[in-house]
């Protein structure tokens, strides 16, 4: 199991190092972009959508 | 069943995004990393490089101009500092960095970051999807 998480890990960090170079920024940015900025913008997104869509579907009710 | 299909679709997708940029990118020769005391192949070089990032930066940090482990970059860190910077190192904190386990560290970052996270994504997308469909259903 502990080889199967290592293996997740380092592909995932393979992934970003290599994304990074792609976009021509640096890796600490890249995680930062995805994790500090989309991510967290998308999930709050997400998030008032939900309960707007809640709040119009029991005001037409 | 359609529908099905295109959820299936929505939780495959980055995972394949991920395998297609590593996967198109790897390199002919084979590079290798050391982790807790273990060989393992990487995709990226473990040494430092000027012109990119390689596991050094993940190891060490990017572009430290000073101290033992100093390699200095061509590109500098733009988005990763002030307030983005301490969400970072938070993030870090939480999935147990500086514990004194690397194994939990990278059990941790997997479990949050790569499974629960998107999970929780995912599952507020397709909410919202159904929602919106009974609510448009409704309406007609």
């Amino acid at each position: 199991m502990t080889e199967l998480i290592n293996s997740i890990y380092i592909y995932c960090t393979d992934f970003t190092i290599t994304s990074a170079n792609l976009i021509g920024i640096t890796y600490e940015d890249f995680n930062a972009l995805i994790f500090c900025v989309i991510w967290p913008l998308l999930t709050i997104a997400s998030f008032i959508t939900l309960f707007m869509q809640i709040y119009l579907r029991h005001k037409k009710i | 069943m359609k529908r099905l299909l295109i959820y299936i679709g929505l939780f495959l997708a980055p995972f394949l995004l991920v395998v297609c940029v590593n996967e198109l990118n790897r390199p002919s020769q084979l590079n290798t990393i050391n982790l807790m005391g273990k060989k393992v192949v990487s995709i990226n070089p473990s040494r430092c490089m000027k012109d990119r990032c390689t596991w050094f930066c993940h190891n060490h940090g990017c572009g430290k101009t000073h101290g033992p482990n100093r390699c200095p970059h061509q590109k500098k860190n733009s988005i990763n500092t002030g307030f983005v910077a301490k969400i970072y190192w938070g993030i870090l904190e939480f999935n147990g960095v500086s514990n004194g386990s690397s194994k939990s560290y990278q059990s941790q970052s997997v479990m949050n970051l790569v499974i629960l996270w998107p999970l929780l994504l995912l599952g507020l997308l397709i909410l919202n999807i159904e929602l919106f469909l009974t609510r448009k259903k409704k309406d007609d």
